[in-house]
């Protein structure tokens, strides 16, 4: 930050403008006071910065959360848009907040599949893993088929035809 | 604010001329020595800095709270006593 007091009465009257303060001429008696206003003006106008990108994190972080849950359903979107969501400009903050929200959104959302729990965060790009996704797709296609088996007296046979 | 005290209404009846920066409402000793310091040691130089100010009541009481240490209530009595006399003779 420049020198308040090396800057010329005009740049000061700009600032002021800049700022919103309110003012009359800058003139050799008003000029400490407006010196001390822009001075305050510029502080207040740094502090609020990381709160707000504290909010913004927040909001980033109750968005991942309903993001997460549509794409828990289908299957590879949900892939694209984290990558999506990973290309935005605040890059490594919102990947902690996404993974806190997914670890807890995988625990809400899908209760059935309990082994989530312990691997999100180890998994690289996916958040469930592949081969989960397959023992899983194994497990219920072995489930179909024992239930097909058991029901060939009333007959699939009997329905092809 | 509702009430005003002599001084204020001393003030306020005439034009201040040369009067000493310590007749102005608010102002004693104290205050008025140290505008004295700075240069306001006539009233009508606290009006030049009052009227420069725009006339508006936030920065007139910033300015003299900077300047001499003016509590809220001098502050308050200083400004509504320029203002009158703006009001009638300005």
């Amino acid at each position: 930050m420049a020198m308040l007091s090396s800057k010329s009465n005009e740049d000061i009257r700009l600032m002021l403008d800049d700022y919103g303060i309110k003012h009359g001429p800058v003139v050799d008696s008003t000029r400490a006071l407006y010196e001390k206003k822009l001075r305050e003006a510029i502080a207040k106008s740094k502090k609020p910065q990381p709160q707000s990108d504290r909010t913004y994190y927040r909001e980033e972080e109750d968005v991942t959360y309903i993001h997460h849950r549509r794409p828990q359903q289908y299957g590879d979107v949900s892939d694209r848009t984290w990558t999506d969501y990973r290309a935005m400009d605040y890059v490594d903050e919102p990947v902690v907040y996404r993974t806190q929200s997914s670890y807890r959104n995988i625990s809400r959302s899908t209760p059935a599949e309990p082994q989530t729990q312990k691997t999100p965060e180890n998994s690289s790009t996916r958040l469930v893993p592949i081969w989960l996704q397959i023992l899983v797709f194994v497990i219920v296609s072995a489930l179909l088929y024992l239930v097909f088996i058991n029901m060939e007296p009333a007959g699939p046979v009997k329905r092809l035809t | 604010m509702s009430s005003t005290s002599q001084k204020h209404k001393d003030f306020v009846a005439e034009p201040m001329g040369e009067k000493s920066v310590m007749a102005l409402a608010g102002i004693g000793e104290v205050l008025g020595k140290r505008l004295e310091e700075k240069g306001f040691d006539k009233a009508y130089v606290v009006l030049g800095q009052f009227l420069v100010l725009r006339k508006d009541e936030e920065l007139f009481r910033e300015w003299l709270k900077d300047t001499c240490g003016a509590n809220t209530k001098q502050q308050g009595d200083c400004y509504s006593c320029l203002r009158e006399w703006c009001d009638s003779f300005l």
